[in-house]
């Protein structure tokens, strides 16, 4: 199956005694190579729409298929091996290593998603020059703008070749010229043959993709 | 390889916990590794040199001079020497000294003999040695080159003959020579002339692949002395594990290893409670790695690797300070001549065993797995999504809800609270100091009782060894011992007893004594805790201490090992007596006949122990001074005598020695958990970095967040006294029950005395005071606004 589909899925989170109902019987599907916006405000869901596609959380309720896998039937170890290989993630607060300069953050990826070791180094070079900073290989995050951070969590995200690209509000902390150029990254990684599901809150920017996904309170909305 | 070079990085870039552990590393390697390698060099020293002088079989007796003869068809003898070792007295004005002799032949078998002077070149010529525990003859008496003597023999067969003889060397060394602190070394005729046409002794050495069967090469051997009728009085088989001096030291050096070993634990307490500062702080990047895919194994790669190359760095200074450290101490603290030092050294080497070496590693490896575990375990722990979405600060966990007082306090209540890891950290670090110090107090303690026990237990004021110098006796020395002290002046009561000498009477490769009551009262000398003195064969009476050691009460039957005889024998009665750190039998007459298969007439005729309790106001020493007149200016015997006040002195300087070397240990503990207890709060500053610069913009000072810290200390001083004294208790007991063969079994008592002891209160303070400034300085160097700018 070359789509992706969510079927009436739910997400409960327990906080304590509390119960949040982040997902309510949420359903859509993505072709393959489609460039998708999830729009929504701060807490309608969105992030743990993108959680649950990758693989870090389970649904409550509902299943969800990746390109013909039943992800919500994986056991521990068996979604960690289908992450490796098929999904790449971008956070809002681009958490790279910072004990790993750019280029080794990338080739870590590439090392766990189980790329060949002679030819991680010219890939991870490859995806920095791609995203604009091959003259920045060898500087620390520390030693990174917030723009040129993202840029390298894009890279380190297409370092294991996945189908899937993930990116959570990828532009939340960055100035205008920086959000748009993050955008058309994905966009490019789109061009790459990647599916690519891009989660904000910016509406303006939803226009670089294929199609719009709106959610609110958990609910899609038409 | 990518994410062990991430981890690498950690090692530099958080410096904090580098430097901690690599400091901490390295005063648990030197404290307790030094300690170790002074062990074995002081078991390896003392058994290479009896094998020098003794060999390994060394057979006591009077053997024809050609006794190497006999010797030579028994498979596995490498070499056979006869031993030319005798005893006599010096006189020096009016005062008399027991001393041994000996001559050159003796002599290059020793390892350490350092020598100001020369050889004797003729038989009126000596040189005075004297052991390494042998000081001056007395406070006024200091025999130089030049000096003239004159020396009482009493040779094996024939009358006492007395020798003028000028000291043309002093030496000294090692070796007790026959057993005595002082010899003389004379010219080898001189020896002959003594001896006549014996030797006294012979030392046969083996090939070392054979060594594994000395039991049996021995058993030969004696059986050639057996067929041969030859007079054996006593028999020594040097295995290494069974030498009672080896044993005697190894069990010593337990009383130092043991409460250091107890600074190892802090090693995983510091890993664990730092590592898991560093992945709480860092829960995010946690998260991020395992978005990624990153296994369990790649976790650990990245947070418990740093953790051994840090072990690595701190195991490889610290191994590199051993060897010159434990010289160090083993020359200034234990030789403590320098001389006797260099040569021993030199001789024998100081050595670092391999395996002890690989045992002090692994032990620190094992120490830094079991540590770095903790942290990976939260590491694997945490939630991918939770972590990401969080906004928070710093805390993981909802924190602990209650507190009371102020809202500032609670803060650093809640901390503590909410956080196991830094809490178990705490009181484990606290813990294992209060234990230690409670343990090294409960030994203080013990030892201060066996002082007071025989300040205000034991009757006797004065005891006498008394043994006859030559074989034939003109008169019984039971009569002669009776004539002497029966209505002496001034004597309350006495007691004469007959002892043997024993190695490994209990089965522990101790040195004891077997002893029997000749005349007299013998709560005198064996004052009974419960029980009654032995009327019997198999009865027996024991020391309290053996008997809190092994458990053993009135009724209960113990087995004890004389030579290959094995004995069952009950006990009747416990005694308060430590003589020989507690190993000994007090039995029957005819018990001790049959133990040592000699006739009951033949007991207390050659040699004889002495107790006398004298009344109030007699001068012990001068009464002292008179007995041993008495006999020796009368009897062919050789009189030594001891007064409780010697006795008394001896323990005391035992005592103060032992104390002064717990608190070298106590400095060492005490620096490791303070570098511990630094550490735990200097990374958790840094883990919380972004909440403490909130903090400070609030309105937080730096001293009201130092103190905070402190407080959480002072609140988990209650928590750990509970671990402290089950640390302490179990310490002290192991070290009770390590070191009992050289100083005797110590009972641990009074634990909460040990615990609430004013040195606690003192050194707590310290520990307080040192963790407060350096709170206080890593606080004054954050940068609040750089960091708030970042979060």
């Amino acid at each position: 199956m070359d789509k992706i589909v969510v079927d009436k899925v739910s997400k409960i989170y327990e906080i304590g005694k509390v119960k949040v109902e982040a997902l309510r019987n949420v359903s859509f599907t993505i072709e393959k190579n489609e460039f998708i916006s999830l729009v929504g405000p701060s807490g309608s869901g969105k992030s743990t729409l993108i959680y649950l596609l990758g693989g870090l959380d389970k649904p409550t309720s509902g299943s969800i298929n990746v390109f013909g896998v039943e992800i919500t039937s994986l056991n521990g170890s068996e979604i960690l091996k289908w992450r490796r290989r098929n999904v790449g993630i971008v956070f809002q607060f681009f958490h790279l290593i910072p004990t790993l300069t750019a280029i080794e953050n990338v080739v870590l990826a590439a090392e766990l998603a189980g790329i060949p070791k002679s030819e991680r180094i010219a890939r991870a070079k490859e995806l920095l020059d791609f995203v604009g900073l091959g003259d920045k290989l060898n500087r620390f995050p520390s030693e990174l703008s917030g723009g040129e951070q993202q840029r390298v969590a894009i890279a380190r995200a297409l370092a294991g070749e996945p189908s899937l690209i993930l990116a959570d509000e990828p532009t939340a902390n960055l100035d205008y010229s920086n959000k748009i150029r993050i955008v058309e990254l994905l966009k490019k990684a789109k061009d790459l043959g990647k599916t690519v599901v891009f989660a904000t809150h910016d509406v303006d920017l939803a226009r670089y993709s294929d199609r719009v996904i709106k959610i609110r309170d958990g609910v899609l909305e038409d | 390889m990518t994410i062990v070079k991430g981890s690498l990085r950690i090692v530099w870039r958080k410096k904090i916990e580098t430097v901690s552990i690599i400091f901490l590393i390295i005063v648990v390697v030197v404290s307790y590794g030094s300690l170790v390698v002074l062990s074995d060099n002081m078991s390896e020293h003392a058994y290479r040199q009896f094998r020098s002088s003794l060999g390994d079989i060394a057979l006591f007796g009077l053997f024809p001079e050609n006794i190497s003869t006999y010797f030579e068809n028994i498979t596995g003898v490498k070499s056979v020497s006869p031993l030319y070792v005798w005893y006599g007295t010096i006189s020096l004005g009016e005062d008399n000294y027991p001393v041994s002799l000996a001559d050159k032949r003796y002599v290059d078998r020793l390892t350490v003999f350092q020598l100001n002077g020369r050889f004797p070149l003729n038989d009126s010529e000596a040189i005075f040695y004297t052991s390494i525990t042998g000081g001056p003859l007395d406070q006024d008496t200091i025999l130089d080159i030049g000096d003239n003597i004159t020396m009482v023999y009493f040779p094996p067969e024939g009358r006492p003959e007395s020798v003028e003889l000028k000291i043309v060397g002093v030496a000294k060394g090692f070796a007790h020579i026959g057993g005595m602190d002082y010899a003389l070394i004379v010219d080898e005729d001189l020896m002959d002339r003594v001896l006549g046409d014996v030797v006294t002794g012979v030392g046969i050495l083996l090939y070392d692949d054979k060594l594994e069967e000395i039991d049996n090469i021995a058993e030969r051997a004696i059986q050639v002395v057996e067929d041969e009728n030859f007079f054996l009085f006593f028999k020594f088989i040097n295995k290494k594990e069974r030498n009672p001096v080896v044993v005697l030291l190894e069990s010593a050096s337990t009383i130092l290893t043991i409460p250091i070993s107890v600074i190892l634990f802090l090693v995983p307490v510091l890993v664990a409670s730092a590592g898991s500062a560093l992945v709480i702080r860092e829960v995010k990047i946690v998260a991020t790695l395992k978005s990624m895919g990153m296994g369990r194994g790649g976790i650990f790669k990245y947070y418990g690797f740093p953790w051994l190359v840090r072990g690595a760095i701190g195991l490889a200074i610290g191994l590199a300070l051993v060897p010159r450290v434990s010289e160090y101490i083993y020359r200034e603290f234990l030789v403590r001549d320098s001389e006797i030092a260099d040569i021993l050294i030199n001789t024998l080497g100081f050595i670092v065993k391999l395996d002890t070496l690989f045992t002090i590693v692994s032990y620190i490896v094992i120490l830094i797995i079991i540590g770095a575990l903790v942290p990976w375990l939260i590491a694997t722990k945490v939630d991918i999504v939770r972590a990401i979405s969080s906004t928070g600060l710093y805390s993981m966990s909802t924190p602990y809800r209650g507190g009371l007082g102020f809202v500032k306090i609670r803060i650093f209540i809640r901390d503590v609270i909410s956080r196991p890891w830094k809490l178990v950290g705490l009181i484990l670090s606290i813990s294992i100091l209060w234990g230690s110090i409670a343990a090294l107090n409960m030994e203080a303690s013990g030892l201060n009782d066996v002082y007071i026990l025989y300040q205000e237990e034991m009757d006797f004021d004065t005891s006498f060894t008394v043994s006859t110098t030559s074989y034939i006796l003109f008169k019984d020395l039971i009569d002669i011992s009776i004539e002497v002290l029966s209505g002496r002046e001034g004597v309350r009561g006495y007691a004469i007893f007959d002892r043997m000498i024993t190695i490994n009477l209990f089965g522990l490769n101790e040195v004891g004594q077997l002893i029997t009551l000749v005349e007299g009262d013998p709560s005198v000398a064996f004052p009974l805790v419960k029980g009654r003195y032995p009327n019997d064969y198999r009865e027996v009476v024991i020391s309290r201490n053996f008997a809190a050691y092994k458990g053993v009460d009135i009724g209960d039957y113990i087995d004890v090992y004389l030579d290959e005889e094995v004995f069952n024998v009950k006990v009747v009665g416990i005694s308060f007596s430590r003589l020989n750190n507690g190993y000994y039998l007090f039995v029957d007459k005819n018990q001790y006949s049959r133990m040592l298969h000699i006739e009951v007439e033949e007991i207390g005729k050659r040699e004889q122990i002495i107790y006398v309790d004298l009344e109030d106001g007699v001068d012990v020493e001068l009464f002292s001074e008179e007995v041993k007149e008495a006999y020796e200016n009368n009897y062919p015997v050789s009189v030594e005598y001891v007064t409780k006040e010697d006795l008394l002195d001896r323990l005391r300087m035992i005592n103060n020695f032992i104390v002064g070397l717990n608190n070298g240990i106590l400095f060492a503990i005490f620096l490791a958990s303070l570098i511990s207890l630094s550490s735990i709060y200097l990374v958790d500053l840094e883990a919380k970095t972004k909440e403490l610069s909130i903090m400070k913009a609030l309105g937080f000072s730096d001293s009201m967040v130092a103190l905070g810290n402190i407080i959480q200390i002072l609140l988990m001083i209650l928590p750990s006294s509970i671990p402290s004294l089950v640390i302490g208790g179990f310490l002290a007991d192991l070290i009770s029950r390590s070191g009992a063969q050289a100083i005797g079994y110590l009972e641990p008592s009074k634990p909460l005395e040990a615990l609430l002891d004013v040195n606690v209160a003192l050194i707590f303070l310290i520990v307080i005071g040192v963790v407060y400034i350096v709170n206080l300085l890593k606080l004054r160097k954050m940068n609040v606004v750089k960091v708030i700018a970042e979060i």
